[in-house]
């Protein structure tokens, strides 16, 4: 599959995650340097940035998840008083979903898995 | 998304905000700021608190509150280093000042450093005579040495964890005390954590995080950020769960917040 293609199923990989109710974009960011491979952001917002910190938090995340004796972490929810992200490891990849507030947790969460599992077939 | 955030920011957007921001902006070099850079901070504003308060502190270089304020800010804002160097400026102006210390204390905290953070709240400790302060100081005090605080072991339904504190029904209500102190390399990873969602926050311009679910392979981990303005209270609360579905863990951090 040629960069373009991939790229290009990765966009319409995040783009099936949007018609959730509430949610406003998502992103792929390399898990190790956090560089953003897809976005279906916002232009507004710095998708970069957001990225590179969501990928590093899912990494000190797991590592706190294993020092608890937890095992792994899986998916992570912030939550403020304007909305909230929920991100994930997606094989060599974070992924990060944007949501307002008001956008139920349990779809913002299943699309944010059936997108993973969409990854993982690319 | 802009205008989504946009109607967000109007809904919390006080009177008293916009007073504020009226009165200030008649008078530029009024003390107005202080209230206003904190009433910014409540609300989640970040960077516009961070704008006031850095402003105050160029219209009023000499003013030890306006240093303490933009130290506040800073310090939620995840800008440890910023905060550290104002704290350091209040000392530098009213030696022994409290909040100074408590500041500081929060940064050393933050940084997963808990004995200087607890040292910092003994010399705050020290250095005030107030009842009330104090009583919140020991408070901290206790928090970071791992001691129950009464006020967090209500008998009401939370996250618990069984192996450290008592135990979760398959309904996910608790049956023994509510708070985990988290101690050692998981405080310094969940405090790293914490300081991510602080950028994160700003970067996705949704403000400050009141409440950060991890799921893992056993459970959950939970953390949600206390109400309290006083920014020296290590105002975090870390929590395991075991069995609990993931979106009554969030409505039961987020009823801890509010029941505060």
């Amino acid at each position: 599959m040629s960069q373009t293609t991939l790229r290009n199923r990765l966009r319409d990989v995040l783009r099936s995650v949007s018609p959730t109710r509430g949610v406003l974009g998502a992103l792929l960011a390399d898990a190790d340097d956090g560089i953003v491979v897809a976005s279906s952001l916002d232009v507004g917002l710095d998708a970069d940035a957001v990225g590179a910190l969501a990928a590093s938090m899912v990494a000190r995340a797991n590592q706190a998840a294993m020092a608890a004796g937890r095992g792994s972490a899986g998916v992570i929810h912030l939550h403020s008083a304007l909305g909230w992200l929920c991100a994930a490891r997606a094989g060599a990849h974070v992924l990060v979903v944007v949501a307002d507030r008001q956008a139920p947790v349990g779809h913002v969460r299943s699309a944010l898995l059936r997108a993973r599992a969409s990854l993982t077939d690319l | 998304m802009a205008d989504v955030h946009a109607a967000g920011r109007a809904r919390i957007a006080g009177p008293e905000v916009r007073r504020l921001s009226e009165r200030l902006a008649r008078d530029p070099a009024s003390l107005v700021f202080l209230h206003l850079g904190d009433a910014l901070r409540r609300d989640g504003r970040l960077d516009q608190a961070l704008r006031v308060a850095e402003n105050g502190v160029a219209r009023h270089p000499d003013l030890v509150d306006a240093h303490a304020l933009l130290g506040r800010v800073a310090a939620d804002a995840g800008r440890l280093i910023q905060a550290e160097a104002c704290w350091r400026e209040v000392e530098r102006l009213a030696p022994g000042h409290v909040d100074a210390a408590r500041g500081l204390a929060f940064i050393r905290w933050c940084e997963g450093r808990p004995d200087e953070a607890r040292e910092y709240l003994e010399e705050a400790f020290a250095r005030t005579d107030d009842d009330a302060t104090r009583r919140s100081i020991t408070a901290a005090i206790n928090r970071l040495s791992g001691v129950p605080d009464r006020r967090v072991i209500a008998p009401t339904p939370h996250l618990a964890s069984p192996a450290m504190t008592g135990g979760v029904n398959g309904s996910g209500n608790a049956t023994g005390n509510a708070f985990v102190p988290a101690s050692g390399e998981v405080a310094q990873e969940m405090a790293a954590v914490l300081e991510h969602a602080n950028r994160l926050g700003e970067a996705m311009q949704i403000g400050r995080w009141h409440a950060l679910i991890v799921e893992c392979d056993v459970g959950l981990m939970g953390v949600s950020l206390s109400s309290a303005d006083n920014v020296a209270e290590p105002g975090v609360r870390f929590q395991v769960a075991d069995n609990l579905p993931v979106g009554r863990a969030i409505r039961l951090l987020l009823q801890d917040q509010e029941g505060e």
